[in-house]
Order: structure tokens, then C-alpha cells, then sequence
């Protein structure tokens, strides 16, 4: 069978195939998930040099936890359940060494504090647009990391209250505070933007 | 000269000139009769002392409704920006959606808040989308490799490959040996 087949293939056969050791099928997998997660590490952790490490590491579970996945419709927020597992790993080895990093809800000041655009001179549309998606990232890298996974697994990867709740250990009423406050600091962060 | 008032007529007077709101001359009236009357005197301390604790009563009970009406609203504000935000995502029930839709529909401020919501929406997803472009690299083939590997290490197939190999160099072994001994 071609490489266009499996590219044609939905999703979720695609997962079934995969679990019965078809390679090809995998290797379609990968391929579509890849991008997904390794943007969704580039807003998720705050060092650059990790993405890779962390995007390598999540599709290796991916592939070897397949098998066990029982109903392949759950498989987006599955496979959100790895990356979410992974962001807070890295927390924890974060937070082993001397730098301290909050797990509270409160954040810590960021010593850089936000840049503020110059308004006086409009730089091209081009220039303006990589500008913003630079604050943008750095806003979301700021925020409070329950505040910061829960944002994103919403708005990036579109997952409903209940899934966000499951994959970071803790209620709906929670999730829907934390996604709100998110949205709060993000907005006065972007407000010359919005 | 001086008009003597009567206890009646001070004790009638007497919150006019707590308050001074008596004129010069009818204030020495008052005054002079104090002076005087012990009863009086003591009718004024009472009055004064009430007045006292009345108005600390009053600014204490003004601080406290100011500062709970304040809360409230602040709670408020903070529930429905919540229930905002729930809004957008279709998390609500359907009795909060329409609470949301109507304050929306009469509040001008919550529609303002509501196009800022989506707009960050917006423009969060944009980011988002150009970040997923921009990843150029390519993990299939080193996942798929190493998955191998690991297969024909661990798997049971090779597993017993293994153990099969190792069993035949023994029994050569063996017989080499038991040959050699012989010979
Ligand atoms: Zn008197």
C-alpha cells in the first residue's frame, strides 16, 4: 500500500492500524501529530533547548503506550494526557534544581517584565505580525504554569473542561477559574494588541 | 441682662447647643442656667455621650456596608468574567448561558469584554498555526528505529531465539567435551 493511502487514512483508523504493528501506519501517525506537539512544547516550556527533547520523548510514548489504548476515539486527549504528564516532569526537574519555580497559582514577578510597543512608529504589517506571535509566547510563558497548560490544552488543542480537568488532576470548577484568569492576564498583557 | 430659662425649656435647647446651633444670646441663656443646675448639667453629658456613640455606631456600620457592597461586586464582576470566559468554550449549563446572553444583550461593558475574548481567541490560534508550520523537524524515522530496537531486544520472538542459541552452543558444547574426555 502507498504512502498516499495511509495519508488519506482518518485519524482514528489510523490509530487501530497502528496498534496492530503496522508501521506505515505509525509512521503516518507521527508525521501528523508531530508539528501539534512540538508547537504545543514551544509554548509549554520555558526553555528552548527542551522542545525537541520533550516533542522526541512524547511521540515515543505515543508509540509504545499505543497498544494499551483502549478506545482509539479517546486518542487526542490520550495523547494530550502524555504531553501534560511531560510539562509537569519537567517542572518537577525544574524545580529540583536551586531555581525556584512557583506551583502556586500566584505568580512570580517576571524580572523582565512585559515590552511594551512602540505605538509612535507602525513597523509592516510582516514585522508587526512576528512581534505579536513574540508576546504572544512570551504571555503565555508567563503565566502561571496550572494557568499556562490549562490556556493551552483549551485554545491550542481543544479540549473540553472535563478532558483538561482529567489530564491535570483536578476539577472542572478549577479549569473553567483557571482558564478565565488565563485569559484575563493574557489580554491585559496583549491589550495593545486587542 | 439675663433671662432665667426654666429646666424645661433647656432640656428643649439642649441639642441646639450640642449641635451650636443656637444664636449668641440665647447660647448665654443656656449656659448660664448650666452653671446653675446640676440637672441640667447632667441631661447635657448623657446627650453629648449618646450623640458620641451614635456616631461611632453609624461610621462603623457605613464602613462595613460600603466594604461589603464593594466585595459583592468584585465577587460579581469576577463570577461573570468567569462564566465569560466558560461562555466562549460552550462549558455552560443552559440556564448560566442564557444569564450570560442576557446580561451580555443589556450590558454594553460585557460586549466589549466578550470581543476582546474572541479576538485573543483569534489571534492565539493564528499564533499557534504559524507554530505549527514552522516546525520542520522530522522524528518518525528515529521513533520507528528505535522501537525496533527495542523489539528485537525485548520481544518474546527474539527472546526465544536467544534462549534457543544459548541451549545448542551448550549441548555442543557438552559433547564436544564429553567427546574430548572419551578420546
Ligand atoms: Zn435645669
Amino acid at each position: 500500500m502507498s504512502k498516499m493511502f495511509y495519508k488519506k487514512i482518518p485519524l482514528e483508523e489510523l490509530v487501530l492500524l497502528s496498534q496492530k504493528s503496522d508501521y506505515r501506519a505509525l509512521e503516518e501517525l507521527i508525521k501528523r501529530e508531530q508539528k501539534n506537539i512540538f508547537a504545543t512544547f514551544s509554548y509549554l516550556s520555558k526553555k528552548r533547548e527542551n522542545i525537541a527533547d520533550l516533542t522526541q520523548e512524547a511521540l515515543m510514548r505515543m508509540a509504545k503506550g499505543l497498544a494499551a489504548l483502549r478506545n482509539p476515539k479517546t486518542f487526542k486527549s490520550w495523547l494530550n494526557q502524555i504531553v501534560t504528564n511531560l510539562f509537569y516532569d519537567e517542572l518537577r526537574k525544574i524545580n529540583r534544581s536551586p531555581q525556584v519555580i512557583s506551583i502556586d497559582e500566584e505568580p512570580h514577578e517576571e524580572s523582565f517584565g512585559r515590552q511594551i510597543p512602540d505605538t509612535k512608529h507602525k513597523p509592516a504589517e510582516r514585522a508587526m505580525s512576528s512581534e505579536l506571535d513574540k508576546m504572544i509566547k512570551n504571555e503565555i510563558q508567563n503565566l502561571p504554569d496550572h494557568f499556562r497548560i490549562a490556556i493551552i490544552l483549551r485554545e491550542l488543542q481543544g479540549l473540553s473542561y472535563e478532558e483538561i480537568a482529567e489530564a491535570t488532576h483536578t476539577t472542572v470548577g478549577t479549569v473553567k477559574s483557571r482558564i478565565a484568569r488565563a485569559r484575563g492576564r493574557l489580554q491585559d498583557g496583549l491589550r495593545h494588541y486587542i | 441682662m439675663t433671662v432665667n430659662l426654666t429646666c424645661t425649656q433647656v432640656s428643649a435647647l439642649l441639642s441646639f447647643y450640642i449641635d451650636d446651633k443656637l444664636s449668641n444670646q440665647l447660647k448665654q441663656f443656656v449656659e448660664a442656667h448650666l452653671e446653675i443646675c446640676p440637672t441640667c448639667n447632667a441631661k447635657l453629658e448623657a446627650l453629648r455621650s449618646m450623640i458620641k456613640s451614635l456616631r461611632e455606631v453609624h461610621e462603623k456600620l457605613s464602613v462595613v456596608k460600603s466594604g461589603a457592597e464593594e466585595y459583592a461586586q468584585s465577587e460579581q464582576n469576577n463570577d461573570f468574567s468567569i462564566n465569560l470566559s466558560a461562555y466562549i468554550d460552550n462549558e455552560l449549563s443552559d440556564e448560566e448561558n442564557l444569564k450570560v446572553k442576557k446580561y451580555i444583550i443589556s450590558n454594553p461593558k460585557a460586549r466589549q469584554d466578550l470581543e476582546k475574548m474572541y479576538k485573543l481567541k483569534k489571534i492565539m490560534q493564528n499564533s499557534f498555526d504559524k507554530a505549527k508550520n514552522n516546525s520542520k523537524g522530522d522524528y518518525s524515522k528515529f521513533i520507528l528505529r528505535r522501537i525496533d530496537m527495542h523489539e528485537e531486544i525485548y520481544g518474546p520472538d527474539s527472546f526465544a531465539k536467544v534462549v534457543a542459541l544459548f541451549i545448542i552452543i551448550l549441548t555442543v558444547f557438552t559433547i564436544t567435551a564429553v567427546i574430548i574426555f572419551w578420546v
